[in-house]
């Protein structure tokens, strides 16, 4: 925490106007190759890598999890042993969470929040940098542990006093706590970054009323994120403590209450739930419109009840302690609020059934998945209602009942949506479709395999099959189901190859030629970003987009002739901008994978020895000293574009006079610090 | 010998086992069939097919015996029944959209669906549908949540979970002093609603026999109050349901439910001390006991050194050893200790003494688990202490049928 | 190219605008986005801070059958801390006089309050010091008991964001002094001086709810 608060502070010392030269180094100026992804500070560079990274941790999780299945696929299977398993089940959880979920949604929140609100860039792009660094670092370190003695071994929820010491001696545990606080301060460096982004960097004329839903929804994840995230550092924070410095927190023998990590990590955890769910809510209130080419159904329900999840969230998080030993009140009391939550989510789905109602549906692969996601995440989300009932839970939590409840929400909801964003916006990130025959393949082997793995879970729990269990016995009965979950699994590793295949295949073919490029608006899409041309131009818009509608780009294509009916008077491919401005960017920076390095030593340092942390620290301050005397852009050089421009003149006097209170030094700071 | 080995061997013997369930209720297994058609129709209706091929389990917490778990399962049902309906109603929904409102090929592109931006109507009903079902569900679900914490009019029992087993202590008389302490088993009589003291003396577990009630955690430190109770004599198994480290699998228990009478007769039983066993080999085996065995167990009257617990486990406590016949499995209910015939299952016995790290994946270096005798203890050694074994305490009250 | 640009835009949906005669166009709300994150970071720094404080409301009396020593709280010296309390909290009132003065631009008398309230948090973190190090001598380490490791967790995060702050009113003084920043930048101060109080109030809950409440 120490760490993120320091560098947009010190930034605000320098001083680009007053003294140009301050900067000790020069900025870089990479714009091919290697180098200009890894010191890059553009939003979409970024928010690709963030996605790349994601499918590279899905892959793994993705073996871990095909790694239990194979262990369960028969009674007392002997593919692992029961250390390796635990191991194993307890990073497939943390991967897909963490390393998977989170930053996928954080692709899409950087690569398309700033194009849905016209603006340039985040408000701070090299923060933004950081906060990728800073993620990727935390995904290696955290499986580090595999080659030093082995992973984790305590579950993603990691409960006390299970996790001290005494009972996981090895360093899997603290590779876990320092992991995960790493992976927690990139995504309060994102938080922060995007929600002033969106706060502060709209277009003219976007109220928050005409802001797109999945904008909406990232806001409000990004909140849930910053106040979410402090209550997991803390709980990370007394763990490791107890772990390296023998603190007490979780010590029974000296009075410790185990309870007190319980609440602490579901306190964060519950909203961690919505975060993770809530960008694939927004993915599809885009996607279901375009596809049924009619509006979103109740556009304010659907954000306000969004919001209405993110506040709620916060009074549920007890019921995942329903048998932990709380009094008869609290569960009472929790069990109302967490049936109550199924209300707003429910007016969502009906909301979305709607939006389709009476529409002219084609049904692209994005569209298929994110129908999937209305239809499977109502399955999870009703037998979570069953789960609310708290005596009901009883016997049915930690039982793969949960397991199948949360694998519908997570794989059925968040992972669907997510795969219905990356087929829609394929084409604006890379310049061309993802190819939709495999991709109709991908969509019904996935989502066959999905219900086929995780359906039979529900059996398997209300027979009484347990979490979290190495092994079953061959009398409890198990055996059918488990193979058919594990059969299931395979068959979904099957899907994803096509997707792997279709990927690369359709890359293939655009670079030798055979895959057209797509246009700027291949979808008849409704929101700014397809205004502008595919692959989204360096500096996203040539000109400022100046919003007056909801759906704005979409009413600059269809407007009412003179007996009031709808009609297309434009086409969106035609009215695209061209993406032939070169406005000013920020440069790269050396700084952001520089401080970021630093993290991981210093948490190293603490598990072994810690001259490490010394050389960890010394890094982080060199790299704040760099980041803060670094100057503005690099006065030399054209921002990649290749040439410079004097677009660093001051607005002329006619119009500035014409603009609402904007006095230059405020508002016209040479380019996004940070 | 390796670990792989030693994995793939104590799979071999766990497979031995294969137990039927113990209770036979015509009406349960109706009700079952009702529940278990419906579910699997909603969220898996392709595999209709297989649900008669499907073997039931022991834990089959749908079979519900006691007036708790019948009580749970009949809000169960409720909320199961009102998920149904709605899940029918969204996916018709869902399957109409798609079937109605699909492009056609005949379509002018150009032509617009009308263009809805929603309804106030609408909206507010498909609000106030889900409030009013779940006030409904509430209602319903508030009630139960404090009975199902009350208290019961039968007698109170301390369960205590450690790594891997879970310890039953009976205080009959009352004065604070455990009288009766066993393991793995715990012995219930039919018909009273029976208290449960839940507590743990390392790591979270959590208690749960499906059939008798749901789960509850035992967390160190703290007494979490349950309770459980059978109209009917039987044999109900449990197992640990919160992850509790290396061998959360094997981490079993059994309930043993038995008629006022036999209950009787079972904690008299219980009650006696052991004496030094008068056979030869059993001697031997009685005095090997007390070279190796005796830091961590406990035999009352002759062994009872580690009663106020022992370094050499975290969890402090070894299981109490006095009455080891008198149940019916052994090492945290991973094995049974009578053969179908009811004969006793020496091999598993004697392989357990002799390395039960190899049956049961532990960490005795790390204080977690027994430790091997396999370099300690010879064969003829091993079968002494296998015989002193045998003659701690009478037959099981009921034996697995 | 520039040609066919000027042909097209009449076309666009979205062509040039008054607008995009700014490098960046107005922020939306008018407030920094510095400024902004400076309250996003502090709305979640409220939230590690509720965290900590329950932790220790939670734990400080808590014994187990290995508990010895004494509790934090029996170790409290009021007097000493009501008076390092009101050192920091006069470092407030000299930050706003900080802020005050940059904004009327007397640069050198920001930079004497400037030092003024560094020195004021210096002063405060050696009377946490000294505390400590007291409790330290009557055997009150940080692994002694629960409440010890509560107590010394809490207010250890609590000096490490006093320090912190320390550290940013230095380097400002030091960014004034060689004239990187004037009064034009005197956001610059408002928003360290934001974190600073902040930092304050944490305190006088801590105090409150630590110290005062028995």
């Amino acid at each position: 925490m120490a760490i993120t608060e320091e560098p947009p502070l010190i930034l605000e010392l320098e001083s680009g106007e007053t003294k140009p030269s301050t900067g000790a180094f020069a900025r870089p100026t990479y714009a091919k190759g290697w180098r200009a992804w890894v010191f890059t500070v553009d939003h979409k560079k970024i928010g690709i890598m963030y996605g790349a990274v994601a499918m590279f941790w899905f892959l793994w999780g993705g073996i871990e999890a095909l790694l239990i299945r194979t262990q369960l696929l028969t009674p007392n299977g002997t593919v692992l042993t029961a250390e390796q398993y635990n191991q194993i089940f307890t990073m497939h959880g943390t991967t897909m969470v963490f390393l998977v979920i989170m930053p996928l949604a954080a692709a899409f929140a950087n690569y398309i929040v700033p194009l849905q609100i016209g603006a340039r860039d985040v408000a701070f792009p090299r923060m933004n940098a950081l906060g990728l660094w800073i993620f990727v670092f935390g995904g290696i370190f955290l499986n580090l542990s595999w080659f030093l003695g082995g992973g984790p071994d305590g579950g993603w929820f990691a409960y006390a006093p299970n996790t001290s010491v005494t009972f996981s001696p090895g360093a899997g545990m603290d590779f876990y706590a320092m992991g995960l606080q790493i992976a927690g301060i990139a995504s309060l460096v994102g938080a922060i970054n995007l929600i002033v982004t969106i706060i502060n960097m709209r277009a003219p004329g976007m109220t928050l009323l005409r802001m797109p839903v999945f904008t909406w929804m990232i806001l409000v994840v990004q909140f849930l994120l910053l106040f979410a995230l402090p209550v997991i550092t803390v709980a990370l924070v007394l763990l490791s403590l107890d772990r390296t410095f023998d603190a007490n927190f979780f010590n029974v023998g000296m009075g410790a209450d185990p309870l007190l990590w319980q609440h602490l990590f579901w306190i964060f955890g519950h909203p961690e739930v919505y975060i993770l769910i809530l960008p694939s809510f927004g993915i599809v209130s885009e996607t279901l419109p375009v596809f049924s080419r009619k509006p979103l159904f109740g556009y304010s329900v659907i954000v306000i009840s969004g919001a209405a999840i993110g506040f709620m969230g916060w009074g549920v998080w007890a019921h995942h302690m329903f048998v932990s030993g709380l009094g008869p009140v609290s569960v009472a009391a929790f069990s109302a609020t967490t049936m109550f939550i199924a209300v707003p989510t429910g007016v969502k789905i009906l909301n979305w059934i709607a939006t389709m109602w009476g529409g002219k549906i084609t049904f692209t692969v994005p569209m298929m998945f994110s129908i999937s996601l209305v239809s499977m995440f109502t399955i999870g989300g009703l037998s979570g209602v069953m789960h609310s009932v708290a005596p009901a839970d009883t016997q049915q939590t930690d039982t793969y009942f949960i397991v199948a409840h949360f694998h519908y929400v997570l794989f059925g909801g968040a992972l669907m949506g997510l795969f219905a964003g990356m087929y829609y916006w394929w084409p604006k990130a890379f310049g061309y479709k993802l190819n939709e025959t495999l991709g109709k393949w991908h969509f019904w082997i996935v989502l066959v395999g999905f219900n086929l793995t995780f359906g039979p879970m529900h059996i398997l729990g209300l027979q009484g099959m347990a979490r979290r269990h190495s092994r079953y016995g061959p009398e409890d009965g198990f055996d059918f189901w488990n193979l058919m979950v594990s059969i299931g699994a395979f068959v979904i590793l099957i899907g994803m190859i096509i997707f792997a295949i279709n990927i690369v295949k359709t890359w293939l073919g655009y670079k030798a030629g055979t895959i057209e490029q797509s246009p700027a608006d291949p979808w008849d899409g409704r929101t700014l970003e397809w205004s502008i041309p595919s692959p989204t131009p360096e500096h996203n818009f040539d000109y400022v987009p100046v919003v007056t509608d909801l759906d704005d780009f979409w009413h600059k294509k269809y407007q009412k002739d003179e007996n009031g009916k709808l009609r297309k008077v434009a086409d969106g491919n035609a009215i695209a901008q061209l993406g032939d401005q070169h406005p000013h960017l920020p440069s790269p920076s050396y700084w952001p994978i520089v401080l970021a390095s630093g993290l991981p030593l210093i948490a190293l340092g603490l598990i072994y020895t810690l001259w490490l942390t010394g050389i960890g620290l010394l890094v982080l301050v060199a790299a704040i000293y760099g980041w803060s005397l670094e100057p503005h852009t690099d006065p030399d050089v054209g921002h990649g574009h290749g040439d410079d421009h004097d677009d660093h003149d001051e607005p002329d006097g006619d119009h500035s006079e014409n603009l609402i209170d904007s006095p230059k030094d405020e508002s016209t700071e040479e380019a996004p610090v940070g | 010998m390796s670990g792989w080995h030693k994995r793939v061997e104590s799979a071999k013997l766990l497979k031995k086992r294969k137990f039927a369930n113990e209770v036979h209720d015509t009406d349960m297994v109706q009700n079952r069939f009702f529940y278990n058609r419906n579910l699997r129709f909603t969220f898996l209706g392709t595999l209709l097919l297989f649900i008669s091929s499907c073997a039931s389990g022991r834990l089959d917490p749908l079979k519900p015996v006691g007036q708790n778990a019948k009580d749970i399962d009949g809000i169960m049902r409720l909320s199961a029944w009102m998920a149904i309906a709605v899940g029918l109603f969204v996916g018709a929904a869902v399957i109409a959209v798609i079937i109605k409102f699909r492009v056609r090929p005949g379509d002018d592109p150009d032509e617009l669906p009308e263009q809805i931006h929603g309804n106030k109507k609408a909206e507010l009903t498909w609000t106030l549908i889900p409030v009013v079902m779940l006030l409904f569900l509430a209602v319903a679900t508030i009630p139960s949540v404090f009975d199902l914490h009350d208290k019961g009019d039968g007698p109170t029992i301390q369960v205590t979970g450690q790594q891997w087993w879970w310890q039953f202590s009976y205080d009959l008389d009352e004065d604070g002093q455990s009288d009766i302490i066993t393991s793995n088993e715990i012995v219930i009589p039919v018909g009273q609603e029976v208290n449960l003291e839940i507590t743990s003396n390392d790591v979270i577990h959590s208690f749960w026999i499906p059939q008798l009630n749901g789960k509850k955690d035992a967390v160190p430190g703290r007494v979490h109050h349950w309770r459980i109770s059978s109209p009917v004599p039987g044999i109900f198994y449990g197992e640990c349901t919160e992850f509790c480290g290396l061998s959360h699998a094997n981490m079993q228990v059994r309930a043993v439910a038995l008629e006022a009478a036999d209950y009787k007769i079972w904690q008299e039983s219980q009650l006696a001390k052991s004496s030094i066993p008068t056979g030869e080999a059993a001697k031997r085996g009685y005095d090997l006991f007390g070279v190796h065995c005796i830091s961590c167990h406990v035999i009352n009257g002759v062994y009872e050194g580690a009663a106020d617990g022992n370094a050499n486990l975290a969890s402090g406590v070894a299981p109490n050893l006095t009455h080891l016949m008198s149940r019916t499995s052994f090492a945290g209910s991973l094995f049974e200790l009578y053969n179908e015939d009811q004969s006793v299952n020496i091999a598993d016995l004697r392989e357990w003494v002799r390395n039960a790290p190899g049956q049961k994946p532990s960490r005795p270096e790390n204080r977690q688990g027994m430790m091997s005798f396999a370099e300690i203890l010879n064969g003829p050694e091993l079968d002494d202490i296998v015989s002193y074994l045998q003659t701690l305490g009478g037959k099981p009250p009921l034996m697995p049928s | 190219m520039d040609n066919a640009t000027e042909v097209n835009t009449s076309q666009l949906a979205y062509g040039p605008t008054e607008w995009d005669d700014y490098d960046v166009p107005p922020l939306t709300t008018g407030l920094s986005n510095e400024k902004m994150t400076m309250w996003a970071f502090l709305g979640s720094d409220c939230l590690l801070f509720a965290a900590l404080i329950s932790t220790y409301l939670l734990l400080r009396n808590r014994v187990g059958p290995d508990t010895d020593g004494s509790t934090a709280a029996e170790l409290f010296d009021i007097p000493f801390t009501s008076v390092s309390s009101f050192v920091l909290l006069m470092s407030s009132l000299t930050m706003v006089l900080a802020v005050t003065s940059i904004g009327r631009g007397e640069i050198e008398r920001c930079k004497m309050w400037l030092l003024t309230t560094a020195t004021l948090g210096a002063v405060f973190i050696a009377g946490q010091v000294y505390e400590f190090t007291g409790f330290y001598r009557e055997g009150l380490g940080f692994t002694t008991n629960i409440s010890s490791s509560a107590f010394f967790t809490l207010t250890g995060f609590h000096g490490v964001h006093v320090s912190l702050g320390i550290i940013m009113l230095v380097t400002l003084w030091s960014l004034i002094s060689r004239g990187n920043i004037g009064a034009e930048r005197a956001e610059t101060v408002e928003i360290i001086g934001l974190y600073w109080h902040f930092v304050d109030i944490v305190w006088i809950v801590i105090f409150a709810v630590v110290y005062l409440i028995p």
